[in-house]
């Protein structure tokens, strides 16, 4: 039933590639080929950090071997114990978890599941995606060895530590200092700072790139999000059908677009733009398309109204790094 | 935007496609390291359970509280997860299995209709030692039909391939080691091949199990196995059965034998099968005593008897006892014949089939039940198939003539056999005779059904087992048995046959 509703207009809406989730990619494969166990990506909330290790698993072009990759949130237990570590890793991946299994049983049965499934997928790396590892503490590193070193045995291991490094609420880190040299070497030597969306190229990317990060993102629902599948439909077009006709894509108004963002960051005191998170940009487009465009059958193009009004809606403000509240 | 310069060189951007892209994390698809049943084609419960066991790290207690299986240390596994469809409906269900997966069934694996109970006595686990070290094993390995695994060519075993222990398949292992030989340490079951081999089949077995499967549904539309009230070697008997089944080669009357019969002589012979149809009921006594032999069958039955007293060596008969002997082929006493030294025997007499106002009567105590039971099932199974109502109306001609003829070598045979076990106590130099020697087999019975009719017999004889006993006394306990249920009926009580 819900597949015939368009994915804009669905509980989860689609996920889009994007350019920092790309240079996640290329961070990682190259952390892989390097030898290293393990990427610390840090990043902001809201960023997009989930979504972009989120692509990395549904994509296959940047692996530099065939991998098996899961993804994982960790939770804060009071008591952080090997077999609650393991049960956690087993329940989240939709396992039946044996109530009276010893946590020794736990482990050795959660490296299984993951050597079948390497082997089902015909994998030579495993690699593991914690969310929230910003929770992690020692003891937690200390299982995650336990289960790398059981695995690697059989596999290799790479995994991704996803750190929000603006969760002041349970503290920058489960650790505080420098980790123990066995835990370092393993899981801090490879570093990943993820973005939003860009709005300029960087310096060392203009070979390579000839959009901004915000105008491949735009691009990716002018022209590469399609439905029904195979009807060459965008998602652009499906909502701005006369609009799009005419000639109009979310990206010829960009900056349209920025200049409104500016103009209301100057408003509340924050300099100008560098980047846009991905939550608020999604919900920007979202609001764009759906309730904009979507509802106007005269739709043209956005007015500077427009786009205040769908930033607003998105909560632009409230969550871009330096913002210290006030009347919007 | 249409005329922006292209983007180079961006793994994602470029080259990924869309379709799959999905805000979703991924989750395994079996709630259960090893459970998935796609990968492995029509594996047992047991071969699932064990798998199951030594891939998740379970012990023991862990049987009830993941799968809700009760059971006892020393239960045999193996056999409770074959037989038991309660335990079976508990594993299905706690691996979120909409119903008992078909495979797990083991009558569904027998090109006939019968119960599976028959491997169960005696039972023991049957396994392809290639195969179980990948955690997989399938009821086409407890088949007695089949000495090897058919992809794999190795023998199947029922014990540890190294010390010959028996296999360990009791529900109290140790934990990470179940099906290890307890006495050698054997791993039968290889966690590391295990793995690797939970998303692949064995090679061939996926296809050879397809096939299998599909041509025993086929046949099972069609056969139904009869199996004697006190089956005894049922492995080997199916063996048999299966290996006619599939070679072809068979003791087969089929319909194609009445219908070269000329068609006056046929509507004569019709009405002389239905009144043997008559006289065979008594077969369903619990103690018939005698049989008036229906006139088809009179001819080979006296056969029986000439046949038997003219092998038997001097002195063993009296002239008299001889002359009856040889009276239902109408053959007078050779003349060199040298009678026995001894008084007439009156239960010796009463061996022959007896004549009496033209009719013959055959002594029934002198064949074993399972024999004559096998002989009125076949009856039943053609007049109970049968559409129409009326009991002479009941079975078609050839159905009849088909059924008599079979019934007949059924009779025959046991006869023989009975004859010779009776006759073993006034003639012990028969134990001397190699063909001839004593011996009791039970028929099991094949019936090919075709589109209600019955259109072949198939028979195989199997020993009786007997313990410390001789071939006359497991007639007489047979015959005890029979009164004793006779009496119980008329008291209005009835006995399940053994």
């Amino acid at each position: 039933m819900t597949d015939e509703l368009h994915p804009m207009l669905r509980a989860r809406r689609p996920l889009i590639f994007t350019r920092p989730a790309e240079r996640l990619a290329s961070d990682t494969k190259n952390s892989i080929e390097m030898g290293a166990n393990a990427l610390w990506l840090e990043g902001f909330a809201r960023f997009g950090k989930t979504y972009g290790a989120r692509q990395l698993v549904q994509s296959t072009r940047w692996r530099p071997f065939p991998m098996y990759i899961a993804e994982y949130s960790y939770t804060r237990p009071t008591k952080p114990g090997e077999g609650y570590f393991a049960n956690g890793l087993l329940e989240q991946h939709g396992q039946v978890v044996a109530k009276t299994a010893l946590s020794v049983q736990s482990i050795m049965r959660y490296t299984r599941m993951l050597r079948e499934q390497a082997q089902r997928h015909g994998a030579e790396v495993v690699s593991l995606i914690f969310n929230e590892a910003n929770r992690f503490t020692v003891d937690e590193y200390e299982n995650l060895l336990t289960i790398d070193n059981e695995l690697e045995k059989y596999v290799r291991t790479f995994h991704i530590l996803i750190n929000q490094c603006d969760a002041s609420r349970y503290g920058p880190a489960g650790i505080d200092k420098r980790p123990p040299r066995h835990l370092f070497g393993r899981y801090f030597t490879t570093t990943h700072s993820y973005t939003g969306l860009l709005w300029d190229i960087p310096e060392n990317e203009r070979c390579q790139q000839a959009l901004s990060d915000v105008a491949l993102a735009f691009r990716e629902y002018d022209e590469e999000l399609i439905w029904p599948q195979g009807s060459g439909i965008s998602h652009t077009r499906h909502f701005a059908a006369k609009a799009y006709a005419a000639g109009w894509r979310l990206g010829t108004q960009i900056d349209l677009i920025k200049e409104v963002i500016n103009d209301i960051r100057t408003e509340h005191g924050l300099g100008a733009v560098c980047e846009w998170p991905m939550q608020t940009f999604e919900h920007f487009v979202y609001f764009v398309l759906v309730r904009i465009a979507g509802e106007n059958p005269d739709f043209i193009e956005l007015t500077k109204a427009d786009i205040r009004n769908a930033l607003m809606r998105a909560c632009y403000l409230h969550i871009e790094p330096g913002y210290q509240g006030g009347q919007e | 935007m249409k005329d922006a310069p292209r983007v180079v060189s961006l793994q994602l951007l470029e080259g990924e496609s869309r379709e799959h892209l999905t805000p979703f994390g991924a989750m395994t698809q079996s709630p259960w390291v090893g459970s998935d049943l796609s990968a492995i084609p029509a594996t047992s419960a047991f071969g699932l359970l064990a798998r199951l066991v030594r891939l998740n790290v379970l012990a023991p207690r862990d049987l009830f509280a993941n799968f809700g299986l009760r059971l006892r240390r020393a239960d045999d596994l193996s056999e409770v997860m074959t037989f038991s469809r309660a335990r079976q409906a508990a594993l299905a269900k706690a691996l979120g299995l909409a119903e008992i997966p078909h495979e797990w069934n083991l009558s569904n694996w027998f090109p006939f209709r019968t119960h599976a109970e028959l491997l169960r006595d005696p039972w023991s686990f049957r396994y392809c030692p290639v195969c179980l070290a990948t955690g997989f094993h399938t009821l086409l390995h407890q088949l007695p039909w089949f000495h090897q695994c058919p992809w794999h060519g190795c023998a199947l075993r029922t014990q540890c391939p190294q010390c010959h222990a028996p296999t360990a398949t009791q529900a109290d292992w140790v934990v990470d080691a179940n099906l290890r030989c307890r006495i050698c340490g054997h791993d039968m079951l290889v966690t590391e091949r295990a793995i690797a081999a939970t998303s692949l089949a064995p090679k061939g077995a996926r296809a050879f199990l397809e096939t299998y499967l599909a041509w025993v549904a086929e046949q099972r539309a069609e056969a139904l196995l009869l199996v004697p009230d006190a089956p005894s070697g049922s492995h080997a008997a199916l063996a048999d059965l299966v290996g006619m089944q599939k070679t072809g080669v068979v003791s087969r009357w089929n319909r194609n034998v009445a219908k070269v019969e000329s068609l006056q002589a046929h509507q004569v012979e019709v009405l002389d099968e239905l009144e043997s149809f008559r006289r065979l009921d008594v077969l369903h006594q619990e103690r018939p005593g005698f049989l008036q032999v229906p006139n088809l069958m009179r001819r080979a039955i006296a056969k029986v008897a000439c046949n038997l007293a003219l092998k038997l060596p001097p002195h063993t008969l009296t002239d008299r006892e001889m002359r009856l002997f040889l009276a239902g082929l109408g053959i007078e006493v050779p003349k060199g014949f040298q009678p026995a030294h001894r008084e007439y025997s009156g239960s010796v007499s009463m061996l022959p089939p007896t004549s009496v106002a033209g009719q013959q009567y055959l002594n029934l105590t002198c064949l074993h039940p399972s024999t004559y039971r096998a002989a009125i099932r076949l009856v039943d199974v053609a007049i109970n198939n049968s559409l129409a109502m009326g009991y002479h109306g009941q079975v078609s001609p050839n159905e009849a003539h088909l059924v008599l003829q079979a019934c007949r070598a059924i009779l025959c045979r046991g006869y023989a056999e009975g004859l010779r076990s009776v006759l073993s106590r006034h003639v012990p130099e028969l134990y001397g005779m190699s063909r001839d020697r004593p011996h009791l087999s039970q028929p099991w019975v094949i019936v090919i059904l075709e589109n209600s009719d019955l259109s072949a017999v198939r028979v195989v004889w199997r020993p009786i087992a007997r313990v410390n006993s001789g071939e006359a006394d497991v007639l007489d306990q047979a015959d005890a048995a029979n009164r004793r249920r006779q009496r119980a009926a008329a008291r209005g009580r009835t006995r399940k046959r053994p």
